[in-house]
């Protein structure tokens, strides 16, 4: 059920290949921007499952639907999987369609490269699932900490896999990245300088920085777990000389810049969706750019946030503190600069505008848990908790999740020709909306009523029976959200294409090219002249240029 | 939405107030009252902030949508520096305010000297249950700590494998038991009770099971209780016992210690049962102690604790006298 | 990796050299990482470091070799930017055979080191450093072994040898990351 590719006038020798082979061996962005959305909606159904058998567990005290272990290999790869095999590689294939498109390319500056990097992730996702079958999953959490991973404690081969399909990950998003700061430095339309770049283009830009600076030192982590496992070595062991907290500071050096890339190109989304349907330019353009570039660097200075409990000395405490709020202030600036966007705009509220308002709305949520969190005695008391739980579900469900979303229905007709339904898709929303409230608020109570995260079973009588119950009804309307998605989209796939080119009254240059774009996307190289061609061509007198000059 | 997320935090509070939840909300130390405040503190601060922003994004949303007759362009304004600089410039300044408080809030919890009258405990985490040692009283138990009420208590952390955390939310927030390294930590409890909590760091298979129970004894019962424990185990009678006592001798003691008198040894894997049933559970702090769940235990620990660090296989004659010999360790 | 034809790039600096900027710097978080696993655990362990001269012989020859071979890669690269193909062909190949010298010498080096990765923490961390780096070193000599071919099948002139620079940027990198653990490892 692939989105079909080009008009027939438009296509070339490569395209006329037989459909699965011309799929396996293509190497058109737009093609492997594809291939990365739908294997990562494929991660999604399995995580999704993954999380519903951890609520059905949960919905009970003492419940016995899973056994101790199936629970910690379920919430493990469910972690595992939605932050590497679903949010990650959506952005990326958002930003392989993209990029290039709204940069006026004609394709990525290594194209060979960008299939190898999806072949990779694809490969290195499989690897991981095949640990079901062969004995036993990873059980030790998304962030495995040491020395519980050691094989003295966990002795099947999960943590290979784990830590093998890690370095794959690692390696396939590393040169992706490369390829996408390559490209986006090199390939822009003529007159298409840094600040005139749409922000999803920056978003990614910045993304693409984090990943390649801060994957070593989880691939470096890594490494050393594989050959204390397989050689013997005890970097982790310490009876042998080996440090037990080195292994945390490794993983959350990569672990909180990894966030921000996983939020970033959900924001860059948002900032593209909102001033198409409040019909205006976005609000502080600069501002939000150079937001975006203070996040990615202050991301790789407050790791140790997620150490507070480890016994450090006062002044790093804090220092992480401090730096940590101090994130609140450009993620503040980029929130009321969308709301300065919409401010006496002419709002249009189709539902790829519906999710970047709920992006807004729940990403608040969660930012505001991430400060609680930050706030090193309060720390003391809710981390491990399911404080923390809600906390990363309002950024990553309610904030990445959301905007990814906004940004499918929202370049949906540009990359299929069609538009998706916008009467099921505002049910869609507001199923998704609600349920995602019932499971992650109720977490917040059950945080501060002292549930820690990561148990498989809990005795009733501490007040946290409702809530989990809540909880798990929840998880079910957000699971018949999505599951009214794909009807979604297989009535929309299986209608006739209208081919659109423009079907929002965009404003950028993937909105002139037709749906789908051809596979050399423009026909001529396009000069730009301002942050938004489009507009400056349908509104001469109005055009962005004029009072740019 | 915004009523929604109001109407569920009164409700947990509410709930947390009445409730028997182990919250710090519900504070019986000067520690956890002070994380309590400053946590009412931020959360009233979050709420301000998010029904600012929240309204106004409803305001635009209801006032701004896009009439179906006016076709116009929107005014194109591109931003406004005055409005920018305000909205950098005031998150910073809570920014202070919340480094401001958290500085206090730390200095006001820290843990104070060591006297010489403060009670010293060691606290050492196992998979999956809490050693408790008092070294300066000879005493070594588990999963049940007691403490004199309002008085200061110096606790060290250690970890015999992997890297767990104590949480008693309602006594002191939590501080990891890392293996290798020595973390310390401090309690204090103001109001007799018993409290609970449980490691907080994932640690393995039965990280669910590894609870905490803190009593916070009256001086007087806590001196029982010290006396009590200062005592050799009783000494088997009956036949049943006898035996009892010889399985256990032979089997159990290459991981339980049980002290006829002679010091203390701590070394071993599994709790210390001199004085089993002066505990009100087990396994963990999970389950009630009585004959019956005992039983349960004996003849498959598996079943109630699957992945437990203890594997024996008993005959049932030999769990009738075992438990007829350890009903006797009060 | 050919890069797609496009009307002009926007910066001036070709995209091939930009690539391996940016690969070079992920590469140096790496190593940086790696360095900082070794500070953090050598703290732990009384291990003392080898400075007697004859410990050093092998490690200092072999910094000897490795500047010897930058320094021939240099020369060479130059040459073909003046067109002198056969001093580019008779370069990279005295520099791959300091480059398999130096590789050599490493491996001696380390079982005279007397360490074993499953010593203990310490043992592990020499290991890892000096493997990683040795690897490096081999894809260094594949990659300048590869332009050796290509130079002896006439692929480079004046203006068309971009992969010779490439290569050569790669050597200069292996070369500076080995000064710096030479330093960490036996000096400091
Ligand atoms: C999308 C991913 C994402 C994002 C964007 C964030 C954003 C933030 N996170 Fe979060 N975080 C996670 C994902 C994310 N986090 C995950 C997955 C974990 C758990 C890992 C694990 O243990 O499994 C985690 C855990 C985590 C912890 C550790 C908790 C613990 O284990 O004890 C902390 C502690 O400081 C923290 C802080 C923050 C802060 C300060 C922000 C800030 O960036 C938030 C900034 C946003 C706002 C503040 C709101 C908007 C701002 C305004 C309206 C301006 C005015 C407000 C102020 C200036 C106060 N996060
Ligand atoms: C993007 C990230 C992301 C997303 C989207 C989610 C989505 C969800 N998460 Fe998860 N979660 C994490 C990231 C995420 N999570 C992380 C990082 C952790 C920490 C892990 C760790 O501790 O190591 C975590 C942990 C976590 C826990 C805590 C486990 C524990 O600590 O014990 C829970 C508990 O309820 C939970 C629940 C859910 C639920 C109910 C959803 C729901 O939103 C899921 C929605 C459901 C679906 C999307 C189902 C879709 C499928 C169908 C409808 C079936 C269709 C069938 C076919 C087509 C065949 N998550
Ligand atoms: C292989 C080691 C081992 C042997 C042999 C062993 N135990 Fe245990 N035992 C343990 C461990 C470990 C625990 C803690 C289990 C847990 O809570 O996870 C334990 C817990 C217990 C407890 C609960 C104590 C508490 O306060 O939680 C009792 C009672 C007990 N064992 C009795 C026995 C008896 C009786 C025998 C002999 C017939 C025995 N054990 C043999 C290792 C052992
Ligand atoms: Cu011990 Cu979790
Ligand atoms: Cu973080």
């Amino acid at each position: 059920m692939m989105v079909e590719q080009a008009q027939p006038i438009l296509q070339t020798r490569k395209n006329r290949l037989p459909g699965l082979v011309s799929w396996l061996t293509t190497v058109d962005h737009k093609r492997i921007g594809l291939l990365y959305l739908y294997s990562a909606f494929f991660f999604f159904i399995l995580g999704g499952i993954e999380a519903l058998l951890m609520r059905i567990q949960l919905a009970l005290p003492e419940n016995k639907f899973l056994s101790p272990d199936t629970y910690n290999q379920v919430f493990t790869m469910h972690g595992t999987t939605m932050i590497f095999l679903v949010v990650m590689p959506m952005a990326t294939g958002f930003g392989n369609y993209l990029v290039p498109l709204m940069i006026g390319a004609r394709d990525m500056a290594f194209p060979k490269l960008n299939s190898l990097s999806f072949w990779t992730f694809l490969f290195g996702g499989a690897f991981m699932y095949s640990s079901f079958l062969l004995g036993g999953a990873p059980n030790n959490g998304w962030f495995s900490y040491a020395p519980l991973t050691e094989k003295l404690y966990s002795p099947t081969h999960g943590m290979e896999f784990w830590s093998m399909g890690i370095l794959l990950l690692g390696f396939a998003t590393t040169i992706g990245s490369i390829n996408f700061i390559v490209t986006i430095i090199q390939l822009r339309a003529p007159g298409m300088s840094l600040l005139k770049m749409p922000l999803f283009v920056w978003t990614s830009f910045v993304t693409s920085f984090l990943a390649v600076f801060s994957l070593p030192s989880l691939t470096t982590a890594v490494l050393l777990l594989l050959l204390d496992r397989q050689l013997g070595a005890h970097f982790y062991n310490v009876t042998e000389g080996g440090n037990a907290l080195l292994w945390q500071h490794l993983f959350w050096f990569f672990g909180h810049p990894e966030v921000y890339i996983l939020i970033l190109p959900a924001m860059g989304i948002v900032s593209m969706v909102i001033p198409t349907f409040s019909g205006k330019p976005l609000f502080g353009y600069s501002a939000v750019v150079f937001s975006a570039i203070a996040i990615g660097f202050l991301g790789f200075t407050v790791w140790a946030h997620h150490m507070f409990a480890t016994g450090m000395p006062d002044t790093a405490l804090l220092f992480f503190s401090a730096d940590s709020f101090l994130i609140g202030v450009p993620t503040g600036v980029k929130i009321f600069a969308w709301l300065g966007t919409m401010w006496r705009g002419k709002l249009r509220f189709t539902v790829p505008m519906l999710f970047s308002i709920g992006f807004i709305s729940m990403f608040l949520i969660g930012g505001l848990d991430g400060i609680h969190l930050a706030v090193v005695p309060v720390d003391w008391q809710i981390t491990d908790s399911y404080y923390v739980v809600a906390h990363l579900h309002y950024v990553l469900f309610g904030g990445a999740i959301f905007g990814l979303f906004s940004g499918v229905y929202y370049w949906f007709p540009k990359m299929s020709g069609r538009r998706l339904s916008e009467s099921i898709g505002k049910r869609h929303f507001w199923l998704m909306f609600i349920g995602m409230n019932m499971v992650f608020m109720p977490m917040h109570i059950l945080g501060i009523l002292g549930m820690p995260r990561r148990i498989y079973t809990y005795s009733s009588g501490a007040g946290w029976d409702i809530w989990n119950f809540v909880e798990t009804i929840g998880a079910g309307i957000i699971a018949v959200s999505f599951l009214i998605f794909l009807i979604n989209y297989v009535v929309t796939i299986r209608s006739v294409p209208t081919h659109e080119a423009d079907p929002w009254d965009g404003t950028t240059l993937e909105w002139m090219i037709p749906s789908p774009p051809p596979v050399y996307n423009f026909a001529e190289i396009p000069s730009v002249r301002s942050l938004r061609p489009l507009w400056d061509e349908k509104h001469p007198e109005l055009a962005d240029w004029r009072d740019d000059a | 939405m915004l009523r929604k997320f109001g109407v569920l935090v009164s409700l947990a509070f509410l709930l947390s107030s009445c409730q028997t939840s182990p919250t710090f909300l519900n504070p019986a130390s000067t520690t956890a009252s002070h994380e309590a405040r400053l946590y009412w503190i931020i959360l009233v601060m979050a709420l301000v902030v998010f029904v600012l922003v929240e309204g106004g994004l409803l305001w635009t949303v209801i006032r701004d949508r896009k009439r179906p007759e006016d076709i116009a362009p929107a005014p194109q304004f591109h931003g406004n520096t005055r409005l920018e600089v305000t909205w950098t410039v005031i998150p910073i300044l809570l920014v202070i305010v919340l480094f401001v408080m958290t500085v206090q809030t730390m200095s006001a919890v820290a843990q104070p000297e060591a006297q010489t009258d403060d009670l010293n405990v060691r606290i050492v985490g196992h998979r999956w249950w809490w050693e408790y040692d008092y070294p300066d009283l000879g005493i070594v138990t588990a999963n049940e700590l007691h403490i004199p009420v309002g008085k200061v208590v110096q606790v060290s952390l250690e970890s015999v494998d992997v890297i767990h955390s104590f949480w008693v939310p309602q006594l002191s927030g939590k501080t990891d038991v890392i293996p290798g390294q020595h973390n310390t930590m401090w309690l204090k409890g103001d109001k007799v009770g018993v409290y609970t909590g449980q490691c907080a760091e994932f640690c393995g298979t039965e990280h669910a099971l590894m609870r905490i129970h803190v009593f916070v004894d009256s001086q007087a019962d806590y001196d029982a209780w010290v006396a009590n424990q200062l005592r050799a185990a009783t000494q088997p009678q009956s036949e049943d016992e006898l035996a009892g006592y010889d399985t256990v001798a032979n089997t159990c003691v290459s991981c339980h210690s049980i002290n006829v008198g002679e010091v203390t040894d701590n070394a071993k894997s599994g709790p210390n049962l001199t004085h089993l049933f002066s505990r009100t559970t087990f396994a963990g702090g999970t389950y009630p102690l009585n004959e019956e769940n005992l039983r349960r235990w004996l003849e498959d620990t598996q079943e109630l604790k699957p992945d437990s660090n203890m594997q024996i296989t008993l005959l049932p004659e030999e769990i009738d006298q075992i438990i007829a010999f350890l009903t006797l360790l009060k | 990796m050919s890069s797609v034809t496009h009307p002009q790039p926007m910066s001036s600096i070709s995209t091939g050299r930009l690539a391996l900027f940016v690969t070079l710097g992920t590469e140096s978080v790496f190593f940086a990482t790696l360095l900082v696993a070794y500070a953090a655990l050598r703290g732990q362990v009384n291990w003392d470091i080898p400075h007697t001269l004859s410990r050093l012989t092998i490690p200092l020859v072999n910094t000897g070799i490795l500047l010897i071979s930058a320094m021939m890669v240099w020369w060479s690269s130059r040459a073909i930017r003046r067109g002198q193909a056969s001093s580019l062909r008779s370069g990279l190949l005295v520099s791959v055979l300091l480059g398999l010298c130096f590789v050599a010498g490493q491996i001696i080096e380390f079982n005279q080191a007397g360490l074993r990765i499953d010593d203990q923490a310490f043992g592990g961390v020499f290991f890892t450093l000096i493997g990683f780096h040795a690897l490096h070193m081999l894809a260094g000599v594949f990659f300048l072994g590869l332009n050796l071919v290509r130079a002896n099948l006439g692929d480079f002139s004046v203006d068309r040898h971009e992969a010779v620079e490439l290569g050569s940027g790669f050597w200069y990198y292996v070369t500076a990351v080995w000064v710096v653990l030479f330093l960490a490892l036996y000096i400091l």
